[in-house]
């Protein structure tokens, strides 16, 4: 900038060519003068000694015509002479002629030629201005003309004219001035151009290459070389010295680059301040922390920082400030809020150095950076939330290093587990261990950290002062940004009113409340615990299942109570005979199954079995009574020669007992491997029911229900039949029992709803108006959309009247869940449907059961009907059936009725309706209209008969 | 050389005569013939053509001549000044010693014709002067005819010259070539005089014809030395192969011309240019306008033509016409 204020350069070109032009103008002058004065020395010189020369020779060559009168011819050659070209300073050659003088009477004869410039002409001795030209002449020389016999025959004299010397000396002056013009313009030129093209040009060309510069103003350009040693010294001299500049740019630049680099990788705003003037520059970071531009920020000034900045961080800064001024700190730092284009405070860390002090001390410029840290104070907010809920929070929390030390717990730890803080810090967390957990535990608690990174679960751990305490801990592994482990955070809870709870619950949930012996849920459990172990050791087990052999009698006896009080009787009493690993559980009522691990055989088994059967037939004393019961017990070993699972074993035991119980009670039975095979032919024959369903094998026949008393036909009960393929038509009891509790039943239930809705249907439009019942499987009636199922299929129905169907239902599968069956039938109530027990007599019914029980009907099973004339007992059970079915207000059905003749008995004890081969065998559907014609025909002949 | 005899003879008469007349006719006009050499048969002839005219015009003439001396013919000038003649007629031994001879007339303010010779410079009223260009060309033109007429086909043509730096000498030279180049015919060399004798005349003549096979002719371009050329011809045994013609005339070659043993000659008409001469001064000192330069025809006399010309040839040329006075 300087240098385009400076005052114009001269060009070193004019100047060289104006001290050139001198010095040979000066040099060439002086030279010139010198050369004029010579010359015109030389002349004189030359043209006195041509008038000396001419006169000499020419006396001699005009002689001889001088002598012999030949006037014209010596006039001829003085002519001659005179006209010659280089005779040109002569100004006149005269010849006094005396001998001619003689003949014309004078002294001589004058004649001669005499210079008029630029011709000559004859010389007038009269003539005025010859004379005059004569007179002036700068010189003369005169020579005698001599005969041969020496006789002085005349004069010659030659004069030279001074006008021509001076013309010559003009010319000289001329040529000299023009040659020296000449000379020195050439030479000028010549120096010129020799210096423009060895020093003005190349140095032109180092100018050039110099000026083009970068924003430094240094050179771009390498300064081209030149020929000559000089420039060449200077342009390697000047590339050396801006190589080191350039070399010295760079690393200027590249500091300035890593300097720009640091700034733009920090994010940083930049500020320069002169404290004086209150200048400010800002870089565009600056602004854009705080969401502007530059530009909306202009002007700037150290004003546009102290508008933007939270009035109590200014005051905040204004101290800081001072405080470093004052040399008090060695630096400025200051955290403060700038409102944010948007409205919101963003926190800046605003950081600065004093770089010029002023003499007296004070500060001059400024410079320093702002750090957007609204970030890092929102996590020293967090922070500080976390660390006040890790003070806070109820649990207990743990950290280790990655070594497995404690690096720090909280107030919760403490309170937990009584170890102070710093007793904890640097210890394992193996102080808190209890020894509860095995090795395996603490495996797997490691494989979980390591696996998933966490474990979570309960652990059992011990105070300081030993108490053991249970806890539900969560272990997390905390790994750092780059993947490496730092700490283990442990948060724990002591759970030991949990856990008392818990436990509670755990009692009540598998163990019997009665008895407090394991119930059927834990029984399960510690079966299939124990199986596994077996089949892993090699070391079978038994299972017993044990049902009391006139325990009911107790019950119905002496109540309920006793009967309770003699299961706990008889349960301790087990207990007592069996070792430690062996389980004894109550699955409900009479039933108990006890579980032996390393029984080898049957052998083995028989002495425990015995006792057992032993100590449970001892007469017990409950409640001042004596009581006896026996025990019937199913054996099955674990693990066979075809692998179980434990409710397949349980099913052997329960079978074996079933044995047992045939086998006379108190006794018994191991469990027959052929009647499991039978078992499993049950199970195929669910796949094969499976297949008929999609085979369309099934079909549903009717048995009428019948008045005996009016023979009216009351209805008919839908029966199912399978049309085996192979095996013809089977009848339930050959494949129900094989899917009894398998979801087949369900599907085979909504069929048979489905066909007796479209066998009503068909008969409405034949004008047959008889109700249908149809046979409900308990798994069937328990399932929980049974009613909205219903209600789609009779939607389906229209026509059809819900009255006109009934649904029968096992006594056993009524009372499996009594209150469940309860709502279910009173819903089906609502819509029109009545219910039926169905094989009434065979259950456990008690009176308080059958009288909560909604339905309206009672089938009587066909077992009690069957023996009728023959079993005084089944006699005496129909009478007492039909009479509490006649007192709970239920219409009874007898099942069963096979000979007609046996009507009369039944009216007799007040049955009005059966069914039964006696009245018709069950038959397909179209067969009923015309059963119904032969047998309104028949029942008509034989009233006639009556 | 008779007929030189005869000039000379002739010229002292005239001398005689002269000197007569002059003091007859002084109280009237005078005037001057100032010549070189009135020994010289042709200006003898001449400065009879220059007395009869004078006479006729009524002047008082007389002669001045030099005897080819410059001195003689400086001193012959002065007196003729002295005399205060009213005019001169001039034929000077050379142009150069005319110049003086002028300047010194022109300072005494006489005016002066030419005849013959000329001048280098000076001023004068009249010059008068033979063709010889023409005379020279018709020449030629006679040796043409005469070679066309003999058949001679290649024939080339020796010149025997007088100096080439007279100016007479180089007119001849060029009429002449001009008419050989017109007919076809070249010359073979061209030989000068110096001393103009017989001998010089001969040997330049053998030489010429030596030298040259098919030369079939010789040109004198003077008459005086005619018979070094016959001898010549007549030595190689070439007499009647290569024939002679001849520039001037000596009064035998009427005869000769007619025998045929000289084919041509150019004659100069020396009577005549005298009384030219003294014509023009008169008309000069008349008022009258004179030129400057006048030409005379040369004669070309060739056998076909001296018939016709010889009455010409007689008064003209030789002056004989006075004889018969």
């Amino acid at each position: 900038m300087e240098i385009s204020k400076a005052k114009p350069k001269r060009s070193l070109l004019s100047l060289s060519s104006i001290v050139v032009a001198l010095t040979v103008s000066v040099v060439f002058v002086a030279y010139a003068f010198y050369t004029y004065q010579v010359q015109r020395d030389q002349i004189i010189v030359e043209i006195i000694g041509q008038a000396e020369e001419s006169a000499a020779r020419l006396s001699e060559v005009v002689a001889p015509y001088v002598e012999s009168y030949e006037i014209h011819e010596y006039e001829k050659l003085i002519q001659t002479e005179i006209q010659t070209a280089n005779h040109s300073s002569l100004l006149a050659i005269v010849i006094n002629d005396y001998r001619l003088g003689k003949i014309t009477g004078e002294e001589a004869y004058i004649t001669g030629r005499i210079r008029h410039a630029p011709d000559d002409k004859e010389y007038d001795p009269n003539d005025p201005i010859d004379q005059a030209l004569i007179e002036n002449s700068f010189a003369n020389k005169s020579y005698p003309i001599s005969s041969n016999d020496n006789e002085l025959i005349g004069q010659i004299t030659v004069y030279v004219s001074d006008q021509v010397l001076r013309e010559n000396l003009n010319r000289l002056l001329v040529t000299t001035v023009l040659t020296t013009a000449f000379l020195l313009l050439v030479l000028t030129v010549l120096l010129l151009t020799l210096l423009e093209r060895l020093l003005i040009r190349p140095l032109n060309a180092l100018v050039q290459a110099m000026s083009k510069r970068d924003d430094n103003g240094i050179p771009v350009s390498v300064i081209p070389d030149s020929e000559y040693k000089e420039i060449s010294v200077l342009s390697t001299t000047v590339n050396d010295m801006l190589s080191v500049i350039g070399k010295a740019g760079d690393k200027v630049k590249r500091e300035h680059a890593n300097l720009e680099n640091v700034i733009n990788g920090t994010r940083a705003g930049t500020w320069y301040w002169h404290v004086q003037t209150g200048e400010t520059v800002f870089n565009e970071r600056w602004a854009e922390i705080i969401g502007y531009t530059l530009d909306e920020l202009a002007p700037i000034s150290i004003d546009t920082w102290m508008s933007l900045t939270h009035p109590d961080d200014l005051k905040v800064s204004g101290k800081l400030l001072e405080d470093y001024f004052a040399g008090h700190t060695g630096f400025y730092e200051c955290e403060a809020r700038m409102k944010h284009k948007e409205g919101h405070w963003v926190w800046v860390l605003d950081r600065g150095k004093v770089a010029k002090w002023g003499a007296n001390g004070e500060p001059l410029e400024m410079f320093g950076t702002h750090q957007d840290i609204t970030h890092t104070k929102n996590n020293e907010e967090q922070l500080e939330l976390a660390a006040s809920v890790y003070k806070q929070v109820h649990e207990g929390i743990l950290i280790t290093d990655a070594q497995g030390k404690i690096v720090d717990v909280n107030d919760a730890f403490t309170r937990i587990t009584g170890f102070a803080r710093d007793e904890a810090i640097g210890q394992p967390p193996s102080i808190l261990k209890s020894g509860r957990q095995n090795e395996d535990f603490y495996a797997s608690l490691w494989r979980s950290l390591m696996g998933k990174g966490y474990w979570s679960g309960e652990i059992w751990n011990k105070r300081k002062n030993g108490n053991i305490y249970p806890e539900l801990m969560t272990i997390s592994a905390v790994k750092n940004a780059s993947g490496g482990q730092i700490h283990y955070v442990a948060l724990f809870s002591d759970i030991t009113s949990i856990k008392d709870h818990e436990n509670q619950l755990e009692k009540i949930a598998h163990y019997d409340t009665l008895t407090g012996l394991p119930n059927r849920l834990l029984f399960r459990d510690r079966l299939r615990v124990s199986m596994t172990r077996a089949k892993r050791h090699e070391q079978p087990l038994a299972l017993l299942f044990l049902d009391l052999d006139g325990f009911k009698e107790v019950n119905d006896c002496y109540g309920h109570d006793i009967g309770d009080q003699l299961l706990v009787v008889l349960a301790g009493k087990m207990s007592k005979l069996l070792r430690e690993e062996d389980t004894l559980a109550r699955l409900g009522g009479d039933e108990f199954v006890i579980i032996l691990p390393g029984i080898q055989d049957l052998a083995c088994a028989t002495p425990i079995v015995n006792r057992v059967l032993t100590t449970v037939s001892e007469t017990i004393r409950v409640d001042k009574l004596d009581l006896q019961v026996s025990a019937s017990i199913g054996v099955a070993m674990y693990p066979e020669h075809e692998d179980v699972d434990a409710d397949q074993l349980v099913r052997q035991a329960d079978q074996a007992m079933y044995h047992a119980k045939l086998s006379g009670k108190n006794c018994f039975h191991f469990f027959d491997p052929d009647q499991d095979r039978s078992l499993r032919g049950l199970n195929e024959t669910i796949l094969r029911v499976g297949e008929a369903f999609t085979s369309n094998e099934f079909e549903l026949y009717y048995q009428p229900k019948v008045n005996i008393r009016t023979n009216e036909i009351i209805g008919f009960e839908g029966l199912i039949r399978w049309n085996h393929p192979e095996e013809g038509v089977l009848a339930p009891g050959a494949f129900l029992p094989a899917i009894e509790g398998n979801i087949l039943m369900v599907e085979l239930g909504e069929w048979t709803i489905n066909q007796g809705l479209q066998q009503l249907d068909d008969w409405s439009q034949k004008g047959i108006d008889l109700p249908i019942s149809i046979n409900i499987a308990a798994i069937h009636l328990q399932q929980k959309d049974f009613v909205s199922r219903l209600e789609e299929q009779l939607k389906k129905f229209p026509q059809v009247a819900p009255e006109k169907i009934q649904f029968e239902v096992l006594e056993t599968s009524a009372l499996d869940n009594v209150e469940q069956a309860r709502s279910i039938i009173k819903q089906c109530e609502k819509l029109g449907i009545e219910f039926a027990i169905d094989d009434f007599g065979t259950g456990y019914s008690t009176l308080s059961y059958l009288k909560h029980l909604p339905a309206q009907t009672l089938k009587i099973d066909q077992s009690f009907v069957r023996n009728m004339n023959e079993e005084d007992d089944d006699r005496l059970i129909l009478e007492a059936v039909i009479g509490l079915a006649k007192a709970l207000k239920k219409q009874v059905v007898a099942e069963g009725l096979e000979d007609i003749k046996n009507a009369d008995l039944l009216l007799d004890m007040g049955c009005e309706i059966a069914q039964g081969y006696g009245i018709a065998r069950p038959m397909p559907a179209c067969d009923v209209p015309q059963w119904i014609t032969r047998w309104k025909s028949k029942t008509s002949e034989a009233f006639c008969v009556d | 050389m008779y007929m030189k005899k005869l000039y000379q003879l002739l010229s002292m008469v005239v001398l005689a005569l002269s000197c007569i007349s002059f003091n007859a006719v002084a109280e009237e006009k005078k005037l001057a013939y100032i010549v070189s050499d009135l020994r010289i048969p042709f200006w003898n002839i001449m400065w009879k053509g220059v007395e009869e005219k004078s006479k006729d015009l009524g002047y008082d003439i007389q002669v001045y001549s030099g005897d080819n001396s410059f001195k003689k013919e400086l001193e012959n000038t002065m007196d003729v000044i002295k005399n205060k003649v009213d005019g001169i007629v001039l034929s000077p031994t050379n142009s150069s010693a005319a110049v003086t001879i002028l300047k010194l007339a022109g300072k005494a303010q006489i005016p002066v014709v030419i005849s013959d010779i000329g001048t280098q410079g000076g001023e004068y009223v009249s010059y008068i002067e033979s063709d010889n260009l023409e005379g020279a060309y018709q020449l030629g033109k006679i040796l043409v005819h005469s070679f066309q007429m003999k058949g001679w086909q290649d024939a080339t043509v020796g010149i025997v010259a007088i100096p080439q730096r007279r100016k007479n000498g180089k007119l001849r030279t060029i009429g002449f070539l001009k008419a050989l180049d017109e007919g076809g015919i070249k010359s073979a060399d061209i030989r000068q005089q110096v001393d103009f004798s017989y001998e010089e005349t001969y040997q330049l003549s053998k030489e010429l014809i030596a030298s040259h096979a098919d030369l079939r002719a010789l040109w004198l371009q003077g008459s005086d030395r005619y018979q070094g050329a016959l001898d010549a011809i007549r030595d190689s045994g070439r007499e009647g192969e290569i024939l002679l013609i001849s520039f001037d005339a000596e009064p035998e070659f009427i005869s000769m011309i007619k025998d045929n043993k000289i084919i041509g000659a150019g004659m100069q008409q020396p009577f005549l240019m005298g009384e030219k001469a003294v014509q023009s001064l008169h008309n000069h000192l008349q008022g009258k306008k004179v030129a400057q330069k006048q030409k005379l025809d040369v004669l070309a006399v060739s056998a076909d033509n001296i018939g016709s010309l010889l009455p010409q040839i007689e008064r003209n040329v030789l002056g004989l016409h006075i004889s018969d006075d």
